[in-house]
C-alpha cells in the first residue's frame, strides 16, 4: 500500500536525496564505501536527518537485506535497559547475512536513558563489538556519558538552512502536484525552524486546504500549530482574569492537540511580545524555564501549565501596584 | 438525653431551610379532606428534618400523632392493627389524628410481607392525614405506593444552616469551639444535621474547648469522600489536618491533585495564595512524575505532603465563606481518563510504527498535522486513516 504520511513517503533513500548536513553526509559516505563503520553518535535537534542517515547507511551496506540486519530501538519506548539488552543479545547473536561482518543497532533517543542505564549499555556495546555496530541518536550529546562518547564517532547535526528546506519542500510539492509560491516556501521555513519533519508536516496539512499554497495557507496551518489564542490567554492571566485564562488554555490545548511542552514553548515565544516592562519579561522567562523543566519531570502537563498561568497572574498583579 | 434528641426542633420556628416542604405539609394538613391527596411522602437525605417536621407540626397544631417506624415490625397484620384501627376510630381526646409511617423504604420484603400493599389500602380508606418518609422514593419496593402519595422533597442542609444549628447548641451547652473545628464537622456531615450534632456531642465530651486536632482523631477511620478531603486541605488551619486528607480517601493521589487544582481558585482569592498553592501542587506533580519514571515510591510521600500541606499553608487565613467544590472540568477529566489516554497511546504507537519516531514523541511531531487534516479534508483523512490503520475511536479522537 502507498505511504500516506509524507515524511515517510519522501524520506530520502539515498545520500543524493539528503538535503543539508553536507559535511556529515560526505564523511559518512566515505565510511560506507569502506564497508566498515565505527559506533556512531548522532547529536542534533529533531527533524534534521539523524534517523534518515542511519537508515541510508543500513540500506547502502546491506542492500535488499537491510531490514534483516538492522535493529531499530527507541530508548524512550523500551521498558528499561534490560529489555534493550535482551533484544540486542538476541539480534546480535547470529551472523549477519551478506558480506558485511556486522549488524547495525539503531538506538534512537539514547539520551532518554538514565546514567545507570547508559553504563549498562556501554558494557553491551563492548560485548557485541565483533558482531554489531551501534548508531545512537540524541538531542544533546552532553546527556550521553563520557565512556560512550569516547567509543563513538560523533556527528553533530545542525538545524537545516532555508535553502535545504526549500529544496526538500519543492521536491515534494512537485511530486504531489501542488503549486507553492516563494512566500509560502519562506513561511514554511520560518515556521519549521529548520526541522524538516515539521516542514513536511506543515506542507501536508496545507494540502488539506488547497492545491495552491500561498503564504496565507501556510499561516493558517501554522496558526493551528501555534495558535495566537495563547497570547490572549497570557494577557488575561496578567490582567487578573485567572479563571478565564485557565479555562481558555485548556480548551485551546485540547482543540489544537498541543502538548504541555509545545504550550510552554509557545508561551516562552509570546512573552517577548507582551506589553510589560522588561524586568517583568525576564522574570516571566525565568519562571517559564522553571516550568518547562517541571513539565519534563512531572506527570500532568495540564496542571503544570495551569500552575504557570498562576505565576503570570501573580506577576501581573504585582505590576499593577 | 442525646444532643440530637435534646435539640431537635420543637416548633416550626426552629426549622431551617425547608421552607417549600414546610409550606406544602402545612397546606396539606389544613386542606385535608378538601384535596384528593390523602398522603404525603417526604423524601430526602438522612438528617434533613423529615421526621422532626412531622413531630413539630403535631405539637404545634395539636394533633394526636400515631407513629410506626423502622424499629417496629411492619407486616400487613401489624400495620392493620396499629394504623388501621387508628384511622377507623375517632380519637379519645377529640383532637385530630396524624399518622406517621417513618422510613417506609425500610419495610422488609420478606419479614414485613404485604406491608406496602396494606399501607396502600389504609391510604385509600383513611379519614386522617398520613405522612410517610423515605430516603429514596424511587426504591422499587415503593413503586405501587407512589400512585397514592404526593412526593415532597427535603433538601440537603446547607453549610450555613448547619452552622446555625451547631452554634446554637454550643451556646446552650457552653462548649467553646475553634471555628475551623466547626467547619470540619460541617464538611464531614454532608448536609446531615443529625450526624453533625452527633459528632459535635461525641467530640465535646470532657472537653471545654474543642480544637481541630481533637476532631481529626475521631474522624480518622472513617471513609472519606473527596469533598471532605478538599475541606481538610482548603479549610484546615493546621498542617496536620491537611496532611491527613488522603487517609481513607476513595481516590488516589493523582486524582486528588486534579481535584485540588480545579478548586484552588474557587477557594483562594489572593494572587499570592493562588500562585503559591499552584506552585506546591506543581512540585507535587514533579515528584509523581519521578515515581513513575524511577519506581522509587518514597517520592510519593513528598508529592502527597506538598499537594495537601503545601496547598493548605498557601493561604494567609482560612476563608470564612462557603465554597462549593467542583469536580475537575469534564474536558480535563476526559483527557485524564484511561480511555482517552489509551486512544492517544494507540494512535502514537501506530505513528511510531510507520514513522521511525518513538511512541513517546509521535503525537508531538505528527499530532497537529493529523488533527488539521482530519478537520479539513475528508479525502486525505480517509487515506491517512487507512495507511495508519486507525479504528473508529481513533478517527473520532482526531476529528474532535
Amino acid at each position: 500500500m502507498e505511504l500516506e504520511i509524507w515524511t515517510e513517503k519522501y524520506r530520502p533513500q539515498d545520500f543524493s536525496e539528503v538535503v543539508g548536513q553536507d559535511e556529515v553526509v560526505s564523511r559518512i559516505k566515505e565510511m560506507v564505501k569502506s564497508k566498515n563503520i565505527p559506533h556512531l553518535l548522532f547529536a542534533g535537534p529533531p527533524g534534521v536527518g539523524k534517523t534518515t542517515l542511519a537508515l541510508i547507511i543500513a540500506k547502502k551496506l546491506f542492500k535488499d537485506k537491510w531490514r534483516e540486519n538492522l535493529l531499530e530501538l527507541n530508548a524512550s519506548d523500551e521498558r528499561g535497559i534490560d529489555t534493550i539488552r535482551t533484544k540486542v543479545k538476541d539480534f546480535a547473536r547470529t551472523k549477519p547475512l551478506g558480506d558485511v561482518p556486522f549488524k547495525i543497532i539503531l538506538l534512537d533517543e539514547a539520551d532518554a536513558l538514565t546514567r545507570d542505564a547508559q553504563q549498562a549499555l556501554r558494557r553491551t556495546m563492548e560485548n557485541f563489538t565483533a558482531t554489531a555496530r551501534f548508531i545512537l541518536s540524541c538531542n544533546y550529546s552532553s546527556k550521553i556519558i563520557e565512556p560512550i562518547q569516547s567509543r563513538c564517532a560523533i556527528f553533530r547535526f545542525k538545524p537545516l538552512d532555508e535553502k535545504a528546506i526549500e529544496k526538500y519542500i519543492k521536491r515534494i510539492a512537485q511530486a504531489e502536484n501542488l503549486k507553492i509560491d516563494k512566500e509560502a516556501l519562506r513561511a514554511i521555513y520560518e515556521v519549521s525552524e529548520g526541522d524538516a519533519r515539521r516542514a513536511v508536516n506543515i506542507l501536508q496539512a496545507c494540502a488539506a486546504l488547497s492545491k495552491r499554497i500561498d503564504e496565507d495557507v501556510v499561516y493558517e496551518v501554522a496558526g493551528f500549530a501555534k495558535p495566537k489564542e495563547i497570547k490572549e490567554i497570557l494577557e488575561l492571566a496578567l490582567k487578573g482574569k485567572f479563571e478565564e485564562a485557565k479555562k481558555k488554555m485548556i480548551s485551546t490545548m485540547i482543540k489544537y492537540g498541543i502538548s504541555g511542552i509545545d504550550a510552554v514553548k509557545l508561551i516562552q515565544r509570546y512573552v517577548l511580545t507582551l506589553d510589560v516592562p522588561d524586568e517583568a519579561k525576564i522574570k516571566l522567562i525565568e519562571t517559564i524555564g522553571d516550568y518547562e523543566f517541571r513539565i519534563v519531570e512531572g506527570a500532568d502537563e495540564f496542571l503544570q501549565i495551569e500552575a504557570l498561568l498562576a505565576q503570570f497572574y501573580l506577576i501581573g498583579s504585582s505590576l499593577k501596584k | 438525653m442525646s444532643f440530637a434528641v435534646k435539640y431537635a426542633p420543637r416548633s416550626l420556628k426552629e426549622f431551617v431551610n425547608q421552607e417549600k416542604a414546610v409550606k406544602r405539609v402545612l397546606s396539606f394538613l389544613r386542606n385535608f379532606g378538601k384535596e384528593r391527596v390523602k398522603a404525603l411522602l417526604l423524601y430526602g437525605p438522612p438528617g434533613t428534618g423529615k421526621t422532626c417536621l412531622v413531630r413539630a407540626l403535631a405539637r404545634d397544631l395539636k394533633y394526636d400523632l400515631i407513629e410506626l417506624n423502622a424499629s417496629d415490625k411492619r407486616d400487613a397484620r401489624e400495620i392493620r392493627k396499629v394504623i388501621g384501627n387508628a384511622v377507623a376510630q375517632r380519637s379519645l381526646s377529640g383532637r385530630p389524628k396524624l399518622i406517621l409511617l417513618d422510613e417506609i423504604d425500610g419495610i422488609q420484603g420478606r419479614e414485613d410481607r404485604g406491608g406496602v400493599s396494606e399501607v396502600i389500602k389504609i391510604i385509600q380508606a383513611t379519614n386522617y392525614p398520613i405522612i410517610l418518609t423515605a430516603n429514596d422514593p424511587y426504591n422499587p419496593k415503593l413503586r405501587g405506593l407512589r400512585n397514592y402519595v404526593e412526593l415532597v422533597e427535603f433538601k440537603k442542609l446547607g453549610k450555613r444552616d448547619l452552622r446555625k444549628i451547631l452554634e446554637r447548641i454550643c451556646k446552650k451547652e457552653g462548649i467553646k469551639f475553634e471555628p475551623s473545628a466547626l467547619d470540619l464537622i460541617i464538611t464531614f456531615s454532608k448536609g446531615d444535621a443529625r450526624s453533625a450534632i452527633n459528632d459535635l456531642e461525641m467530640v465535646s465530651y470532657g472537653r471545654k474547648v474543642v480544637k481541630e486536632e481533637d476532631l481529626l482523631l475521631s474522624y480518622r477511620d472513617r471513609e472519606k469522600n473527596i469533598f471532605e478531603a478538599l475541606g481538610m486541605i482548603f479549610k484546615g488551619k493546621s498542617l496536620l489536618t491537611a496532611l491527613r486528607a488522603p487517609e481513607n480517601l476513595d481516590k488516589d493521589l493523582s486524582e486528588l491533585i486534579l481535584w485540588i487544582g480545579e478548586n484552588i481558585s474557587r477557594e483562594y482569592e489572593k494572587p499570592e495564595e493562588i500562585a503559591k498553592a499552584y506552585d506546591y501542587l506543581s512540585k507535587a506533580d514533579v515528584f509523581l512524575g519521578r515515581v513513575r519514571r524511577t519506581q522509587y515510591y518514597r517520592f510519593q510521600l513528598y508529592a502527597s505532603i506538598l499537594a495537601t500541606g503545601g496547598v493548605c499553608i498557601a493561604k494567609k487565613e482560612t476563608y470564612r465563606k462557603f465554597t462549593s467544590f467542583k469536580s475537575p472540568s469534564k474536558i480535563v477529566r476526559m483527557w485524564e481518563t484511561k480511555k482517552f489516554r489509551e486512544i492517544l497511546r494507540s494512535i502514537s504507537d501506530k505513528i511510531s510504527e510507520k514513522c521511525h519516531v518513538s511512541s513517546e514523541n509521535a503525537y508531538k511531531y505528527y499530532g497537529f498535522m493529523l488533527k488539521f487534516i482530519f478537520k479539513n479534508s475528508k479525502k486525505m483523512s480517509r487515506l491517512l486513516a487507512e495507511d495508519l490503520n486507525l479504528n473508529k475511536e481513533e478517527i473520532s479522537f482526531l476529528t474532535y
